[in-house]
């Protein structure tokens, strides 16, 4: 019995013809050189800035921000023509608006429109929405200038208002009047405004240029879409293949990307972190003694660490490049496990004690330092249990209950003053036993009233003391690459994310 | 048959009550909790009850059920936890990718199956044992892989089609085409090896019955014997396969849905879950348990059309 094959091949001929017909219709549907699409791993959680986890790319796009903070931590104007602190103390501060700006809906973006956005920003119980705590009152003396009245210094204002925080990120009045829909919709001044029809709310996000927008050059797309591939592999197909420009890669897609001919950019920094949290010795008494802290630092290699997880030695909280990173703090500890258990001998751990430790079982670089720096902690000693938290959640339920003495987890620092309120003060939500210094506190208030130039020695000396209390076993700083096809700046001058407005 | 029909869609609405409110059980039995999700983690403890009371977290689970079904049944879903979305529009939003995806990878299954059993089924020897290897191959190998080597190969190096993405039904029929060749191609390796050899099998056993030899025997032509009567016979069982294998898609799409990009439930799913958002993850259940009523109605009554014995019954 025979088959007829003709039906067979008739059906690769048509396939055949198919794939021709695709590809000829894919040369000319191709996106022209006006169009933008960027690839991200993860939607974001709400598209309102008040409710938003910082997502730059996302609020840049449909709301640009007031002051806008480059890579280098610089500040300049963005949609506020000038600010700045009035008067000594950091306790004041002002910013004057752009004359004529409008939000996409045509009304005007007015000192009246930033105050009730920050009145917004302040109840929406967003995930920064703590961060108005030392804002006491919003003045307006006329149309266009703003005046922040602050019950403590706070040096960080300028931040808060660029891409750095969500105040700058103006909502406007009738976006204001429906937050319902803001999760999903936008309601900005920026220089693009979201397509709900061509948008799929955490898949697809198309963004179109809006009318009056004042600054062309931030407006150079005729189309921005944005999509969401959480395969890492399959997003990096997408800008090889030329099908988008731009995605955020993970180290060990450098390579492929580099022969792939893409401009490979280097991203912001985490710098990882073995918390020692139970400094008081609730759970590990061992953590209590300044000694054994300063001896877990001392027993780890760094520079083999750095190198397995492709980023560089860190022995602070801070990295390279942002205000308070000091040099001297970084050669405090070397490698020497001699010292370490020199040390632990001293506190009366010379056997060595148990730790347990907490690692986020979704981030395979902490995941892979915590392995190994717990086998070089073995080999003074201490014997490390890891417990792996399956979500985000788990990790920070962890920390709300205190059920673990120490977590390993990268931290994004952006300045100083952000990450010693985070992890520092005895109200730091990262500080889960409430360790307290007073020299560490001292410090911590002469830089937040220091200014200009007299920032930069203030913050170094309480990294410094920090690095030297021994708080944390800082491991290295890692930064996550960005890959760009036939844009100039992958890295979008970024501060904390890259801003597509800057590409 | 009517009254087979009838009864099957009543039976549909105790099974959605019941599969929603599994779901729900087991997603709370999660220690996920959304209000971390919402506020990550520069949230103060205060600031994270503030968020359970005003979701609603903080009532009893049978009470967060009771207020969830009510207002089901009265055709609102509810929103979701993070961005406020009506449910009802973010799953209609992704209905369209999701069910293009499953009727195409159904079609090219069944007819691939079909084709290559049958082909199996006549000529034996080489032809049966490729059809059983690359079936067991499409079983092996995740169709996600596939799906990565797929976009290597058609996108990257040969540039033909694209490698993630959807255009939808209404930006024309040759983009939509293009964004689902690779993902249909993926989502049914798997599943074809399987169809042509349950094919392979039941027309083997209807090649070799006794009315087949009285039809050979009474002159009937060979391809009426294989195509009309043969192949009708070796259709039932092969039926109440593809329900299955439906059913096995429709986990597998949450996958494919991933790695190419495409905006359908699957990915819906799988953000929800993570996030627990659980509004979300009720609509996205019911979905998918209408999805696999009516499938397995349009079999019942391919079954029923196929096999003379259900309609008597």
């Amino acid at each position: 019995m025979k088959i007829r094959s003709a039906p067979i091949l008739g059906a690769l001929v048509t396939a055949a013809l198919v794939l021709t017909g695709c590809a000829a219709t894919g040369t000319e549907t191709d996106n022209t050189p006006t169009d933008l699409t960027l690839t991200v791993s993860t939607a974001p959680i709400s598209l309102d800035p008040a409710k938003s986890n910082s997502e730059v790319i996302f609020s840049s796009l449909a709301y640009d921000s007031l002051i806008h903070v480059s890579s280098d931590g610089t500040y300049s104007p963005s949609l506020a023509e000038s600010f700045g602190y009035v008067g000594e103390g950091n306790t004041t501060f002002e910013l004057k608006l752009r004359e004529g700006l409008t939000f996409a809906d045509e009304t005007p973006l007015d000192s009246a429109a930033v105050a009730g956005y920050l009145e917004y920003f302040r109840n929406a119980n967003g995930p920064f929405a703590a961060t108005m705590g030392l804002v006491e009152s919003v003045d307006t003396p006329d149309d266009l200038t703003v005046v922040l009245n602050l019950s403590a210094p706070n040096p960080d204002i300028a931040l808060q208002f660029s891409e750095g925080g969500m105040w700058g990120s103006v909502v406007s009045p009738a976006g204001i009047a429906d937050p319902e829909a803001l999760g999903s919709t936008t309601a900005g001044a920026g220089p693009y405004q979201l397509d709900t029809d061509a948008s799929v709310a955490g898949s697809t996000y198309v963004y179109t240029p809006r009318a009056n927008y004042y600054d062309e050059d931030k407006q150079k797309w005729e189309k921005v879409t944005v999509n969401v591939i959480s395969d890492p592999n399959a997003a990096l197909q997408s800008v090889i293949s030329g099908q988008a420009q731009w995605v955020e890669g993970t180290p060990d897609q450098v390579a492929a990307a580099e022969a792939a001919g893409l401009t490979v950019a280097q991203g912001v920094p985490d710098t990882l972190l073995l918390f020692l949290e139970d400094r008081e010795g609730v759970l590990a008494p061992a953590l209590a003694d300044e000694r054994v802290r300063q001896a877990l630092n001392y027993a780890i290699d760094r520079d083999a660490i750095a190198e397995v997880l492709g980023g560089i030695p860190a022995q602070q909280i801070i990295a390279p490049q942002r205000v308070g990173y000091s040099e001297e703090a970084n050669s405090v500890y070397s490698y020497d496990p001699e010292m370490a258990k020199k040390l632990l001998a001293d506190a009366g751990y010379e056997d060595g004690f148990e730790l347990l430790a907490l690692v986020g079982a979704f981030d395979a670089s902490s995941s892979q330092a915590l392995q190994i720096v717990s086998e070089q902690f073995k080999a003074v000693g201490v014997d490390v249990t890891i417990q792996s938290a399956a979500t985000f959640g788990d990790l920070a339920a962890a920390q709300e209950g205190r059920t673990v003495p120490s977590l390993m987890l990268p931290w994004g620092a952006t300045t100083m003053f952000s990450v010693a309120q985070q992890l520092v003060l005895p109200s730091g939500v990262v500080n889960p036993f409430k360790s307290e210094d007073p020299e560490l506190i001292a410090k911590f208030d002469a830089g937040t009233v220091a200014s200009g130039d007299e920032a930069y020695p203030a913050w170094e000396d309480f990294s410094l003391a920090v690095t030297e209390k021994a708080w944390f076993v800082p491991i290295a700083v890692l930064y996550a690459p960005f890959f760009g096809s036939g844009i100039d700046d992958p890295a979008g001058d970024g501060f904390i994310q890259p801003n597509p407005l800057y590409f | 048959m009517l009254t087979l029909l009838l009864k099957r869609l009543a039976f549909s609405i105790p099974l959605i009550i019941l599969v929603s409110l599994m779901t729900f059980l087991l997603v709370s039995l999660s220690p996920t909790d959304v209000a971390y999700t919402l506020l990550g983690a520069r949230a103060t403890p205060e600031q994270l009850e503030a968020v359970r009371e005003q979701l609603g977290l903080n009532l009893p689970l049978w009470q967060q059920y009771a207020n969830w079904l009510v207002s089901a049944v009265q055709g609102d879903l509810g929103s979701s936890l993070l961005n406020g979305q009506p449910v009802l529009v973010a799953v209609g939003q992704r209905v369209e990718p999701t069910v293009a995806l499953l009727v195409l990878t159904m079609i090219v299954t069944s007819i691939i199956g079909v084709v290559v059993g049958v082909a199996g089924a006549l000529r034996g020897g080489w032809v049966a044992r490729l059809t059983d290897a690359l079936g067991l191959i499409g079983v092996a190998v995740p169709g996600f892989l596939i799906g990565l080597a797929l976009i290597v190969l058609f996108a990257v190096q040969l540039k033909v089609l694209p490698p993630s993405g959807y255009s939808g039904v209404a930006s024309g029929s040759g983009p939509w085409i293009r964004t689902l060749i690779l993902p249909v191609i993926a989502l049914a390796a798997g599943s074809i090896g399987l169809i042509a050899k349950q094919v392979r099998a039941a027309m083997t056993d209807a090649l070799s019955s006794e009315y087949v030899r009285n039809l050979t025997a009474n002159g009937f032509r060979k391809s009426s014997i294989i195509y009309r009567h043969a192949l009708r016979s070796a259709a039932v069982p092969v039926l109440a396969m593809m329900g299955v294998t439906l059913v096995g898609m429709l986990g597998s799409s949450v996958f494919i849905e991933q790695v190419f990009g495409i905006p359908g439930i699957g990915g819906l799913a799988v953000q929800a879950t993570v996030a627990k958002d659980l509004p979300v993850i009720q609509g996205v259940t019911v979905i998918y348990v209408l999805i696999v009523v009516v499938v397995n109605l349009l079999l019942d009554i391919a079954y029923a059309l196929a096999n003379p014995k259900v309609r008597i019954s």
